[in-house]
């Protein structure tokens, strides 16, 4: 079966293989017993680790076999990045997911995943990060640029993802906002209520419990 | 009903401390409505503050890691903020007060709807605006006191114009905890002295300078309280690993006899309420217990800032093995007889009282440093009177009789040139802004006397209030017009020179009539 550049094949013990490009993302031979020897290497982050990023959804059974090792430490959450959408509709339809901590997120652009108020919250807790190999080398240079992201300071370039309350704070001002912050400092008079609160925000920032002056 | 905000954007132990100044002025002010806006890593002690009715929380580790890590857009940390603060800006406030004196509220009170601000916020020019003189004393006296002369609390206290009550409840206890806590501290109290066993807390958290209880120290103190007729000692953890480590540690040694309770932020009042006596370095449970009235002594090293405050507590400030302090301390309080091996340590016992003007601290064991005495207590004395309260006439008597003259003598002679190059100083700063308003001349020579008398404010002598004060007030000045700037800040200079003759004056009190010489700083302008 073909859909959308994806052949679904069947391994050895007849489960389902995508096949991308002509590159299979699992053995064709015992892909539960791959998924296990994935989880073996992984042991000493998966021991650690409450929260997990998986790089690659390949057709899961690494990821089942992850959870069903994080499952003995209690309570764990994992995150798919998987940037393929086609893969991702065809895992759905064919052999979704019944385990709710388990999350997957396909964005076209890297960007979109660091504007992802879960995805980004779910960063904040510092999870471990472990990759499907057979998924990452097909999707290399997503998954190089995923890794090295460096998001723009700009405030421009973000506002499609500010609240209408950030909107209004920040009014027509692009800038970073350290850039902002200066601008306002540089005027001889602050004139507006909602440059104070910017000046607030980056004393945040600068230290909490510094005593004013 | 009012509504009023309190910002207290700095730390637990200081909002807990604060709960006194919030219930005392809901007291004095029975129509409001207290609001409290606080980081969301205080927010556990924010809930146990009585009659606070709203809390309102910044994430502000969020709010750093967006703006700190380089994968995080800004905007997150906008938006973060924004919807973190939006009640806040979606209301008109009575009063906005901040009580904290940090600058994240100096610029937020500014910045939101308020009919009134009380307490350092940001002026139209960028520059630091306070309310009145003690708000300007927060803010460029206490905060550079390496040893408080007012306590924080008399000082806010007097910024909100409302008196501090001692006596009110100020920390909320959950009754359902309250009555567990009771049925249990009955049974410990029941395990000795015939049932009235006295039960002291022993606090294994490290303090906020990490100054911690070593353990040959703990062990001591267990072993001999353990082994008294009349005390129960118990350990009080707040859930951190290292505590487990030591808890582990000293029932090893005390063959796992020993009462722990792991006390989170919401269950401590309840705890502390039936603690007779809590020995804790300075941290967040000393300040919940001084809160709750509980009897407290705070292990502090030389030269840290003290929490407790509230009268009839101890601190014992630390150099080297505080043990039979600790015992002296719980002998004094309970007239009991533990053992006590040396009286003469080189540690300091400080008693907290309060007089008329507010809290103090009292030397009461320990060697004496006169200086370091004599300074405490004048620079307490001097720093009320520059604030409108009368000379202290009865502590000036009591040093007169009971300081050898000549030690007081030569204390005075050595402050005395101190403050005689203050003198100096400052004439030379009138004398060349008289030259400036007259000719435009000797403009960098005001600028430079002006700079150094700001900047001695910092030296930490006598006269550091009456410096403090000054920098404070020029702060203050927000005239953009060159003649007004220069007016307002000659008014300030002549007022430090009545300042600083109020010091003089108080030397004049000290000595006796044959001896008495002042500096006149009248005369020699």
């Amino acid at each position: 079966m073909e859909a959308n550049g994806i052949e679904l094949q069947s391994s050895r013990n007849g489960l389902s293989i995508p096949v991308v490009n002509g590159v299979y993302l699992h053995s064709v031979y015992n892909p539960q017993k791959e998924a296990e020897s994935f989880v073996e290497k992984h042991e000493q982050i998966l021991a650690k680790k409450k929260n997990i990023i998986i790089l690659g959804l390949g057709f899961g059974y690494h990821i089942e076999e992850v959870a069903k090792r994080m499952n003995q430490n209690g309570d764990y959450n994992i995150v798919v990045i998987e940037p393929n959408k086609n893969l991702v509709n065809l895992f759905e339809e064919t052999r979704p997911f019944y385990d709710s901590n388990i999350q997957i997120i396909c964005h076209e652009s890297v960007e979109e995943f660091y504007v992802n108020e879960s995805f980004v919250k779910f960063l904040t807790t510092k999870p471990g990060i472990i990759k499907l190999d057979t998924s990452f080398n097909l999707n290399k240079d997503f998954f190089k640029d995923f890794l090295t992201y460096k998001a723009k300071s700009e405030l421009g370039h973000y506002k499609d993802y500010l609240t209408a309350e950030s909107q209004s704070l920040l009014g027509h001002r692009g800038d970073s906002l350290f850039n902002i912050s200066r601008e306002i400092k540089k005027q001889r008079f602050v004139n507006s209520k909602k440059d104070y609160l910017i000046l607030a925000l980056t004393e945040i920032v600068k230290n909490s419990q510094e005593v004013t002056q | 009903m009012k509504k009023i905000l309190f910002s207290i954007l700095s730390n637990e132990i200081d909002l807990i401390k604060s709960s006194r100044v919030i219930n005392s002025y809901y007291l004095n002010n029975p129509s409001s409505e207290i609001s409290l806006l606080c980081y969301k890593k205080d927010y556990e002690a924010a809930k146990i503050v009585k009659n606070v009715k709203n809390i309102f929380c910044l994430d502000a580790d969020e709010i750093n890691t967006f703006l700190n890590v380089e994968v995080y857009p800004d905007a997150l940390a906008i938006n973060t903020f924004t919807s973190n603060i939006r009640e806040v800006l979606e209301t008109t406030w009575d009063c906005a007060i901040n009580l904290s004196n940090d600058t994240v509220s100096s610029y937020l009170l500014s910045g939101i709807s308020s009919n009134e601000i009380i307490g350092s916020h940001i002026g139209n020019y960028g520059s630091v605006v306070t309310t009145n003189d003690w708000n300007t004393f927060l803010n460029a006296v206490s905060s550079k006191e390496p040893m408080r002369t007012i306590s924080i609390e008399d000082v806010k206290s007097h910024m909100l114009q409302s008196p501090i009550d001692t006596e009110i409840e100020v920390i909320k206890v959950d009754r359902e905890l309250a009555l567990t806590a009771n049925t249990n501290f009955n049974k410990i109290r029941g395990s000795k002295n015939e049932g009235n066993a006295i039960v002291v807390g022993i606090s294994l958290t490290d303090g906020r300078y990490k100054e911690y209880f070593d353990n040959d120290s703990l062990i001591e103190v267990i072993d001999v309280l353990e082994t008294s007729r009349e005390f129960k000692p118990v350990l009080i953890t707040s859930g951190n690993e290292y505590e487990k480590d030591t808890v582990n540690k000293l029932n090893a040694e005390f063959n796992n006899s020993l009462i722990t309770i792991n006390a989170q932020t919401q269950s401590i009042s309840a705890i502390m309420n039936n603690l007779d006596c809590l020995i804790s370095c300075s941290n967040s449970s000393i300040a919940i217990a001084e809160a709750c009235d509980t009897f407290c002594i705070e292990l502090v090293n030389e030269g840290n800032l003290e929490i407790v405050e509230a009268e009839g507590n101890f601190i014992l400030e630390t150099r080297t093995s505080y043990v039979d302090d600790i015992f002296y301390l719980l002998n004094t309080k309970f007239q009991t007889i533990l053992p006590v091996s040396t009286t003469s340590t080189q540690n300091s016992v400080y008693e907290t009282l309060r007089d008329d003007f507010g809290y103090f601290k009292s030397l009461v064991h320990g060697n004496v440093d006169i200086h370091r005495e004599l300074s405490y207590h004048l620079k307490r004395c001097y720093n009320f009177t520059l604030l409108g309260y009368p000379t202290n006439n009865e502590l000036l008597r009591n040093l007169r009789e009971q300081i050898p003259q000549d030690t007081l003598m030569n204390y005075i002679e050595f402050n005395k040139e101190e403050i005689t190059i203050y003198v100096k100083t400052l004439l030379t700063s009138l004398r060349s802004l008289k030259s400036t308003k007259e000719t435009g001349q000797n403009t960098e020579m005001f600028i430079r006397s002006l700079d150094t008398l700001i900047s001695s404010a910092r030296d930490n002598t006598l006269a550091s209030g009456a410096l403090g004060l000054l920098d404070g007030r020029i702060e203050n000045i927000t005239s953009t017009d060159r003649a007004d700037n220069i007016t307002q800040i000659e008014k300030y200079l002549f007022e430090l020179k009545s300042d600083l003759q109020l010091l003089t004056n108080i030397f004049g009190d000290l000595l006796s009539q044959s001896r008495k010489r002042i500096i006149d700083t009248s005369q020699e302008v």
